[in-house]
């Protein structure tokens, strides 16, 4: 199994920055969708505001933002950074990775270790989980985790499964060598076996866009979308998830040395309402210990983890938590963080202009 | 059997026990019903009794003592 404990790392500080335009779920399905059934939809997953990327804006410069903000609210030196690691579906180009972008762009010294990973819904946790290492191995002093997606533009505003759910978001979180000993405790897992269930099937290697890829199909539920789009298996995701995260909350808990019910808080990705509070009845664990924004923010990813920090740290910014921190999905992966998130320095939400 | 049966059913569909009955036809609006609780209730079913349901037979079943006889235990 793979996982991480070490008493040498903390979160510092955590910075989400949204784009501009904010849409509601009616705004994001008139013309596709009436009314009561746009109700009907987004009721169960609870999803009410979609953030949506400029023309021409990129993860990237969403993760831009976040970062110069942290940077400057924690006061850290740039030349100290000496990792960055940019989490994305949607990198800038296929080559290079955006993370040597967002290097020079940030103005870090070249002495720091920058690369790109491709993660979805895990992502926070499977940053932290290397980021940990670097820094637990003293490879790394200071990491930067920039996690973000423009997933929109590769939804079909005809998928009733997706289009009242993706959002679009980047986040910064800061990580640093720590000698306070707080403990985190990491298990990572991967069943590629589902790498169906969450796909945008064209414009890879395997099949490259061409005349038919962009040609939308319609299912039986009446879903369109093309094989450029993204597509979810709802019930193959759905299974995943309910099954696997209340047996890692169970694993991780023992690893971390905790009875599950002792934890202040799970923080978990924002899948949807229903699910969530599917996970929190299955694991027997109270609704209330699992906080839900995906109303105000929509499904982003892997920068859900990221933003339920910033919400819960604009209330209590200054009480040590015990938490666990789950992503799961795109892969499929899955992963969680059991720490104590008591020392913030920075914890904000920019909006981008 | 089909008391375990109901209280998770009421469970998933988010009511009161007393609300879901054998014969209650739980798929329709009264009950908000949509495709999540739909996936919830095959997941509920294969871990509490040990049984996977063909997504054809769920669909086809309109009331809990449908989906018993699907469990293998009619009532």
């Amino acid at each position: 199994m793979a996982k991480l404990q070490t008493k040498n790392v903390k979160i510092s500080g955590v910075c989400g920055a949204l784009p501009r335009t904010v849409k509601t779920v009616y705004e994001v399905g008139e013309g596709f969708f009436d009314e009561p059934e746009i109700r009907k939809i987004t009721l169960p997953i609870g999803v009410g505001n979609l953030y949506f990327a400029e023309e021409g804006q990129t993860a990237s410069d969403l993760c831009y933002v976040a970062a110069e903000r942290l940077i400057d609210g924690l006061g850290w030196q740039r030349e100290e950074i000496d990792g960055l690691i940019f989490v994305s579906q949607t990198p800038d180009y296929i080559a290079p990775a955006t993370s040597c972008l967002l290097q020079d762009r940030l103005g870090l010294s070249t002495g720091c270790f920058a690369f790109d990973m491709n993660f979805g819904c895990s992502a926070f946790v499977s940053a932290y989980f290397l980021a940990a290492n670097l820094i637990d191995t003293g490879a790394c002093s200071k990491v930067l985790l920039l996690i973000g997606d423009t997933l929109r533009r590769y939804v079909s505003p005809e998928d009733k499964g997706l289009t009242f759910i993706i959002s679009d978001a980047g986040t910064a979180t800061a990580l640093e060598r720590s000698t306070e000993g707080v403990l985190s405790s990491v298990i990572m897992s991967t069943d590629g076996s589902g790498s169906d269930a969450l796909i945008v099937p064209a414009g890879g290697a395997r099949m490259p866009m061409d005349s038919d890829t962009g040609i939308v199909s319609y299912d039986d539920d009446g879903n369109g979308r093309s094989s450029e789009d993204f597509y979810m298996d709802g019930m193959a995701v759905f299974t995943f998830a309910v099954k696997r995260v209340p047996a890692l909350i169970d694993e991780l808990a023992e690893l971390h040395g905790m009875d599950k019910a002792d934890f202040e808080y799970f923080l978990l990705h924002q899948a949807n309402a229903y699910m969530l509070k599917f996970i929190a009845k299955r694991s027997r664990l109270p609704l209330e210990k699992f906080p839900v924004n995906i109303g105000r923010y929509g499904n982003t990813n892997g920068s859900t983890i990221p933003l339920l920090i910033c919400d819960l740290a604009s209330k209590e910014l200054s009480m040590p938590k015990d938490v666990i921190m789950s992503g799961f999905g795109v892969g499929l992966s899955w992963g969680g963080v059991a720490t104590s998130l008591g020392g913030l320095a920075y914890a904000g939400i920019v909006a981008v202009e | 059997m089909e008391e375990k049966l109901l209280i998770s059913l009421a469970d998933i569909l988010e009511v009161d026990e007393d609300a879901v009955t054998l014969d209650t036809e739980f798929k329709t609006d009264a009950f908000d019903w949509d495709s999540l609780k739909g996936y919830a209730t095959l997941v509920t079913i294969e871990d509490e009794f040990g049984v996977t349901v063909s997504v054809d037979d769920f669909i086809a079943a309109k009331t809990p003592r449908d989906l018993l006889s699907l469990i293998g235990c009619d009532a």
